[in-house]
């Protein structure tokens, strides 16, 4: 996570272009962070047999020609340009096979008509959003993770980690708060502490892929509703 | 963890996907920071900052409709502060400029560990608080965590009513208690914020016409009806309100809204925490806690008491009734029971007549009652009754009065009852200066006022007791049924009849007044000292008589001259002394001593002193007058004697009778007739008084004076008189009349019977009594007849009663008096007598003698 709030993801692609070494190693960057969610959305649209192949073959594609040339964050979300490039990426694979197989037309899919149609997202998309909801919240959980680490608070973050979904009863609380050895209404304060960082963490996360004056709120409400 | 794809969130319920981060689910991940309200943003930070230069404008920790409020470092104090500034819209307004301004000086007046504290306030650049910065969450944000436990809601609302309780102490009222407006940190402390809709009481009535909702000031939900319905008629009462939505929020989750169950009912919670939450959240304030302290306490105690229990509780029977009709200030009647929905305290019944569980009134009856006439449990007044009563007039069971109690258990001055204790005090036991007790001591004091005050104090006591109990239960009972607590009802119903029973049922015995019970121990008391003196008077008696048995001893021997004359010395000695019992002893055997030779002459003197004291008891006395007429005395002694016949007591007659009769010879016919009679009239008429079986004195010292003494016919005339005392209706007596003494001691043995005498003798020789009376009648007339007129009439009337008798002893009598009195003339009575056949040789014999004497 070298990536710092002000760096988006736009930037790291916006470094990505190009043949520098700078923009290797953000390209590199950028394919560690999104393998998961193409991964899911492959797997999903193809099958899980070649969606590892297919996987790799669509970011050695990136890592290796220019295919994010035009690509910038004026053009909208950067999960959305992920996805069109996905699906870009596995149409033109498809009919290239068809062609080799039967030379039957599949429709072109053009991902730049595709930003505005997450609402009808079908199930591939679903697993690709969803995907990228988890790896989102992994990388705010991490980077929560490692500030409380730095702030001498591990042992708080661990245990109270499975607060931050709610799911705490009354009976955990007491017996959480006596092991910390805090009153349950300072473990409730610890908790919200922790829900309020990490809300600003994965918004930050969240606003990194988003245009400049997006809202956040509305990103994370989809991602929601992915999940 | 190790297979994602296999579990679920414990949350949501749905199937954790295989990329779920840390094992957590992503749905439930975001869906806490969506329903979280975004972080405001600061867009007027610079603008802050290039305002308030002195500090270093951290944050913008939150926004509210009137200002903002940032986190800050106080760089001349190195101290976070909370800075909250009037929103620059609402800068230009007066109004809310005022608003903030209050807000600033209610949290002024408020140095409290759960108000948040205001360092500093200002108006310009814009209109400031520098208030201390509380590093936590608000308890919104700490709900949102799940709903607090009881446990930890028993930490927190104690602290919110402190502080609220402190802030209505000094007058302000917070109007805006809502959970966005209590903060609680890591260190668990509680703070109250956001003063900024605060009144305070010296503002006045307010007239808002700013408010965020355009309705109301407050958040809707936690307000109170009343500030709903009318924010000027506001008052502390509305903050408890409130707190009591924040409480039931805690403990539930929801809000209290329409018609909303209690805690219990609604999760489950603590159902003894039930009935505080539910009295704060009492639609009418009056019905609400009193204060927050109030709140406070029955929550803790709620809380570590036992579950409520659905008992009816009487006191629960909220009954009040006043009168239309006042004199001054209070109702005629005032009937009050159950609690004060306002104060949450006992209800107070005031009125001219008072009834209820505390009642104050001129006449007031209650479980606690005060008034000039008071009755109840506890009573004070000036007429007071009760089972515990305190007034200048206590009755009941236990009274306390500065004047007078009449209780059972009575402290007062004046005391009565079954346990007294006062000054004067009367009862089964009374303690006190004065006391009149049944068994113990009583003074006359105390029994003069007790006989007098007593019995109509009793009644008054009996009387207020049983009117005042049923009176009160049964306006409790109206109360109950008012309440519709049948239950109640009829307990209370039930113990209205303990007074009317009891009254008919009580016994009315006559009891013995206490003046007669004085009487009868001041009787008792003198009884006991006679006796006493008695006692001791026997003792000296018997030591008296023992040394005159030594005197008699010693003075009868013939054997030593010496110790005779030692005794007769010893005798002399004690005469001249002047102890009583040593002269008693003495002189008794002096006079028992008539019959020895001795010179009596040294006694003479000391014999006449003792004659001469007239205090002298008389049982010595009387000895020394016997005594000295067994002296050689003189003819001055016999004129103190003769002194004495008209001035002594009757009782003392008998010595006087016996000197006369030494003196006299025993002949009363010449000088000492007259005297002798005297002392015989004094004697009879005495004798003839008294009743007749009492015997105090004897007769018999006066009438053995006149044993074989002859006498005057008027003595003769009154012994015959004296005879017939006690006699039946033909004049015969027997040994226990009265006249019995007469006859036997005097009538029958003196040594000159005239004709008076011997009728009367003749007449008792008719008695069916012979060995006492009638053979005593002959006997004594033998030789004693002078007149031969007289022995003539005797003869003929002893013939007459032979005739009729037939015992041997009064014949062997009769026949010796015949012996000497019969006469020739009577030969043909005896004949007729000698011929009776069943007459016994011996005295047929001795008949015949006499006739054969008498015969020509």
């Amino acid at each position: 996570m070298s990536s710092s709030n002000r760096e988006t993801r736009w930037s790291l692609v916006t470094r990505a272009q190009g043949d520098t070494p700078d923009a290797r190693l953000a390209l590199s960057e950028l394919c560690e962070i999104y393998y998961a969610p193409v991964l899911s959305y492959i797997r999903a649209s193809s099958g899980p047999d070649e969606a590892a192949d297919l996987t790799h073959a669509f970011f050695e594609r990136i890592l290796s020609g220019d295919s994010l040339k035009g690509a910038s964050r004026e053009r909208g979300r950067f999960r959305s340009y992920l996805l069109g490039a996905a699906k870009h990426f596995l149409c033109e694979t498809r009919s290239k096979e068809q062609r080799q197989k039967r030379g039957r037309h599949f429709p072109h899919l053009d991902f730049q008509d595709e930003t505005s149609g997450d609402d009808s997202t079908p199930p591939p998309d679903a697993e690709f959003d969803r995907a990228w909801a988890c790896t989102l919240i992994d990388h705010a959980l991490h980077r929560l993770g490692d500030e409380m680490e730095r702030s001498g608070k591990a042992v708080l973050f661990q245990t109270l980690l499975p607060w931050l979904t709610g799911a705490a009863t009354h009976g955990d609380q007491a017996a959480t708060a006596a092991t910390l050895g805090l009153s349950e209404t300072a473990v409730r304060v610890q908790v919200h502490r922790m829900r309020k960082r990490f809300r600003e963490l994965i918004e930050a996360e969240v606003a990194q892929t988003l245009e400049a004056d997006a809202d956040p709120v509305a990103e994370l409400r989809h991602l929601l509703s992915a999940c | 963890m190790n297979d994602p794809s296999s579990l679920s969130c414990p949350s949501c319920g749905k199937n954790l996907p295989p990329e779920a981060p840390h094992g957590l689910c992503p749905r439930c991940l975001l869906e806490g920071v969506v329903a979280e309200p975004s972080t405001p943003v600061d867009d007027s930070l610079d603008a802050v900052r290039e305002q308030f230069a002195d500090f270093e404008i951290l944050e913008l920790i939150g926004i509210g409709g009137m200002a903002r409020v940032y986190k800050a470092r106080d760089p001349l104090v190195d101290r976070i502060v909370a800075l909250k500034v009037l929103s620059p819209e609402r800068a230009v307004d007066p109004e809310w400029i005022e608003r903030f301004t209050r807000e600033a000086r209610a949290l002024a007046r408020l140095n409290h560990p759960h108000i948040v504290q205001v360092h500093r306030f200002g108006i310009s650049p814009q209109p400031h608080l520098v208030m201390e910065f509380v590093d936590g969450v608000n308890l919104r944000q700490a709900m949102q965590e799940g709903g607090l436990s009881v446990r930890e809601a028993l930490v927190i609302v104690p602290k919110l009513c402190d502080a609220l309780h402190f802030a209505h102490e000094h007058g302000v009222l917070h109007r805006d208690i809502k959970p966005e407006n209590v903060l609680v940190d890591t260190e668990g402390r509680v703070k109250v914020v956001d003063f900024g809709l605060a009144k305070l009481r010296d503002d006045g009535v307010l007239h808002f016409t700013l408010t965020q909702s355009g309705a109301r000031l407050g958040t809707l939900a936690y307000m109170a009806p009343e500030q709903v319905e009318n924010p000027s008629d506001v008052d502390h009462r509305a903050d408890i309100y409130s707190l009591g939505v924040v409480l039931y929020e805690m403990l539930t989750g929801e809000l209290p809204l329409g018609r909303f169950p209690s805690p219990s009912e609604a999760n489950g919670t603590d159902p003894r925490l039930d009935a505080v939450v539910l009295r704060t959240l009492e639609k009418k304030k009056e019905n609400r806690f009193a204060d927050a302290e109030t709140m406070r306490t029955e929550l803790e105690s709620a809380a570590e008491g036992p579950p409520p229990s659905k008992a009816e509780n009487w006191n629960e029977l909220n009954y009040e009734y006043r009168s239309r009709s006042q004199i001054g200030r209070w109702p005629l009647l005032h009937v009050a029971f159950g609690k004060n929905a306002e104060t949450g305290k006992m209800q107070h019944a005031r009125g001219m007549i008072a009834i209820g569980n505390v009642a104050t009134g001129f006449l007031s009856l209650g479980v606690f009652a005060r008034g000039l006439i008071s009755f109840g449990v506890f009573s004070v007044g000036l007429i007071s009754s009760g089972v515990l009563s305190v007034g200048v007039l206590a009755l009941g069971v236990f009274g306390l009065a500065p004047l007078c109690s009449a209780a059972v258990v009575a402290v007062a001055p004046y005391a009565f009852g079954v346990n007294a204790l006062g000054w004067i005090s009367a009862g089964v036991k009374a303690f006190g200066k004065h006391t009149a007790d049944i068994d113990g001591p009583i003074s006359l004091t105390a029994a003069t006022v007790a006989d007098r005050w007593y019995p109509s104090l009793m009644n008054l006591q009996i009387g207020s007791v049983m009117i005042g109990m049923t009176v009160f239960m049964l306006c409790a009972a109206a109360a109950a049924w008012k309440a519709s607590n049948r239950r109640v009802f009829v307990l209370y119903v039930a113990l209205s009849l303990i007074g009317p029973i009891s009254l008919m049922s009580t016994v009315r015995t006559k009891l013995p007044t206490y003046t007669e019970l004085y009487q009868k121990q001041e009787r008792e008391a003198l009884r006991r000292a006679e006796e006493k003196a008695k006692e001791v008077d026997a003792d000296k008696r018997k030591q008296s008589h023992d040394l005159a048995r030594h005197w008699i001893t010693e003075v009868s021997r013939t054997d030593d001259s010496a110790a005779k004359e030692q005794a007769i010395s010893e005798m002399l000695n004690a005469v001249r002394s002047d102890d009583p019992e040593p002269i008693y002893g003495a002189l008794s055997a002096f006079t028992s001593l008539y019959e020895i030779r001795m010179d009596r002459s040294p006694f003479r003197e000391p014999l006449r002193r003792l004659v001469g004291i007239a205090d002298l008891p008389w049982e010595i006395r009387g000895l020394a007058i016997t005594g000295l007429f067994q002296t050689r005395y003189e003819k001055d002694d016999v004129a103190t004697i003769l002194g004495l016949v008209e001035s002594e007591p009757v009782e003392h007659l008998g010595a006087i009778a016996s000197a006369l009769g030494v003196e006299s010879g025993q002949d009363f016919t010449g000088t000492y007739a007259a005297p002798m009679l005297r002392i015989l009239q004094r004697t009879f008429e005495q004798d003839r008084e008294r009743p007749q079986t009492r015997h105090p004195w004897d007769t018999r010292d006066v009438l053995r004076v006149l044993w074989g003494a002859r006498v005057t016919p008027e003595i003769e005339s009154l012994l015959v008189e004296w005879s017939v005392l006690d006699s039946d209706e033909q004049r015969q007596i027997d040994a226990a009349s009265r006249g019995y003494n007469v006859f036997y001691f005097s009538l029958s043995v003196l040594s000159n019977k005239s004709s008076i005498s011997v009728q009367r003798l003749v007449e008792l020789a008719r008695n069916a009594d012979t060995t006492n009376i009638a053979g005593r009648c002959l006997w004594g007339m033998k030789t004693t007849v002078p007149d031969p007129a007289d022995q003539r009439l005797l003869a003929s009337s002893v013939i007459d009663i032979l005739k009729e008798r037939n015992d041997g002893y009064l014949w062997r009598q009769g026949l010796g008096l015949l012996e000497l009195y019969a006469a020739p003339e009577h030969l043909p009575a005896l004949r007729a007598l000698a011929s009776l056949e069943e007459l016994p040789g011996e005295l047929r014999q001795s008949l015949g003698q006499i006739i054969a004497r008498l015969s020509p």
